[in-house]
């Protein structure tokens, strides 16, 4: 089976974070409504655990609640194109590997799952955009990725591939998309 | 549970704790390890890994008396260690996953060469069997040993090796001709001539020290042929997939050790959950009850030599998935920020997933199940499968 696909960005999930951060406040970085700041190496001064991914923290006054539900909506397209991408990643990968002579694309399993990922994105994108749905559409966009990066096997795992991505998209979404418009 | 089991999984559970300590730093620093191998967690992994022949005297309590070969004992004693943290496990030095193939293939002088290896010193070692673009699909496996004169020269590449980059000796799978019966495992001795190996960038369980493994020209002499004067259907292939197997009990027992640990963090952390989400927990931990006697039950059919590989790795794939979903809802119920703000549960969410791919992806458990179910061979007989 031989994929036909558009190239993939490599645009990482930290340089995603800030340019959503400056898309939704000019020249600032978006705190969430506990204070934490999540951008990449770059935009924030104080290395931590997530350093080795490309993603640092910091500590701010909240946002205003309009600024934190532009940045939650964001976040949330930030995730479905991740997951999204990952899909091609996954495609790329499987049909570059074989068993017993077949492309590991041809189990109607793996193409169910493929498909199973792709029809999520499709619905989310259609879920209205409060804060609540938001949480819930984050949820759903995680279990997707997750399914997706089991077709990856130990490559899901890398922190220089997709897999890096995706968790931090996680941690991100648990951060500014978690308890939405609850405070 | 049998009371020589019950005192080594005591013994082990009073020790978890000190054990998210190492986690942290060996995440941080994943050579750190060697600065905690005096730790009594890793005499434990020791006690209970090594076959008992030689065994270094240790300090279990009395009455815990590791038989070294049950799977049973494995699983009582990875989940409790576990609970502390997972990846001392993987980061220790000592036999490891090799250690079956080399205890059930090889003659006295390769166990003795193997064995003995690892009680000089700290010795780490690798099971190398996975390949790029084949996975674990070990009939694949392209690694090529070729004769050269009266030894033979092993040529390839793995991939996703624990501990490969690191080991001093491991066993490299390899095919010394086409067929599952042309597939033979040897033993290699990483200060060779050829050997190299590089670390892989992991997102999570990093004490593994995950690697990408080349050979070339590395030299074999004879007796390193594991099970040499056994017909070809003993050995190699037959090797791996024994060693795989008896292992898997022990990685589901390990998740259930993460989970255990992060239900018990998010009551501690947040005592009065509303009911709904007490509820949420108590089926995660309906679960894990649920597979911890199903791990427990086929450890203990593999320690009778009655194997079933579709229990042994639904078993797997199904707790794989358990911690998944744990750490989920873990962060979901400590709220907002929780995975900044709890840097024990940021690793644990990751370290998890880990153990989706090891020793076999869920797709691939899942097909194992249907082709149990085609041979009537999933469910067990009524009264046939034993509880521990």
């Amino acid at each position: 089976m031989t994929a036909t696909l558009s190239p993939l960005s490599t645009v990482g999930c930290p340089a995603l974070l800030d340019d959503l951060h400056e898309r939704t406040l000019p020249g600032g970085l978006v705190a969430s409504a506990a204070g934490i700041v999540l951008a990449s190496s770059a935009a924030l001064p104080e290395p931590g655990r997530l350093d080795r991914l490309g993603m640092r923290l910091g500590r701010a006054t909240p946002s205003p609640p309009d600024v934190l539900a532009r940045f939650a909506a964001g976040l949330l397209a930030v995730q479905r194109s991740l997951v999204k991408r990952t899909i091609g990643h996954a495609i790329r990968h499987l049909d570059g590997r074989s068993s017993s002579g077949n492309s590991l694309l041809v189990p109607q399993q793996v193409q169910a799952a493929l498909a199973e990922v792709a029809m999520d994105i499709r619905e989310v994108e259609q879920l209205p955009d409060t804060p609540g749905s938001r949480h819930r559409a984050y949820q759903r966009l995680t279990a997707a990725g997750r399914l997706l990066l089991g077709l990856l096997g130990a490559s899901g795992f890398l922190s220089d591939g997709p897999g890096a991505d995706l968790h931090l998209i996680e941690v991100a979404g648990n951060v500014y998309l978690l308890g939405e418009g609850r405070s | 549970m049998i009371e020589r089991l019950r005192v080594l999984d005591r013994y082990c559970r009073e020790m978890a704790p000190q054990l998210r300590e190492v986690g942290a730093a060996l995440d941080r620093d994943p050579d750190s390890v060697g600065d905690f191998v005096h730790l009594p967690a890793f005499d434990v992994l020791h006690q209970v890994f090594m076959p008992a022949e030689y065994r270094n005297p240790g300090d279990l309590p009395p009455g815990a008396d590791p038989a070294g070969s049950s799977c049973l004992e494995w699983a009582v004693a990875l989940e409790a260690i576990s609970y502390g943290d997972p990846g001392v496990i993987l980061a220790n030095a000592g036999p490891g996953l090799a250690r079956d193939v080399v205890a059930a293939l090889g003659d006295s002088r390769q166990q003795d060469w193997f064995f003995n290896r690892l009680n000089e010193c700290p010795t780490w070692t690798f099971f190398a069997l996975t390949e790029p673009n084949k996975g674990s699909a070990a009939m694949e496996l392209e690694t090529k040993l070729t004769p050269d004169g009266d030894d033979w020269l092993l040529n390839g590449e793995k991939r996703y090796v624990g501990n490969g980059a690191r080991g001093q000796i491991g066993v490299v799978f390899c095919r010394r001709a086409a067929g599952p019966w042309g597939i033979e495992a040897v033993l290699v001795d990483t200060a060779d001539p050829g050997f190299s190996g590089e670390l892989l960038p992991m997102l999570g369980l990093r004490g593994a020290r995950i690697s990408r493994l080349r050979f070339d020209d590395v030299r074999i002499p004879a007796d390193r042929i594991l099970g040499r004067e056994r017909p070809p259907s003993r050995r190699g292939l037959y090797g791996a997939l024994r060693a795989l197997l008896r292992f898997r009990p022990g990685l589901a027992a390990m998740v259930l050790g993460i989970v255990t640990a992060v239900a018990e963090y998010v009551l501690e952390q947040r005592p009065a959950l509303p009911a709904a989400d007490r509820d949420r927990l108590d089926g995660i931990l309906d679960r894990a009850t649920a597979l911890r006697r199903l791990v427990h039950e086929v450890a203990a059919d593999i320690d009778r030599d009655e194997v079933n590989s579709h229990r042994i790795g639904a078993v797997k794939m199904r707790a794989a998935r358990l911690g998944e979903d744990a750490t989920i809802l873990a962060a979901e119920l400590l709220g907002p920020a929780s995975l900044v703000e709890h840097p024990w549960l940021e690793k644990a969410y990751r370290d998890v997933r880990g153990f989706e791919f090891m020793e076999g992806t869920a797709n691939i458990h899942r097909l194992s199940v249907f082709q149990g179910l085609v041979r009537n061979d999933f469910f067990p007989v009524s009264g046939h499968a034993t509880r521990a």
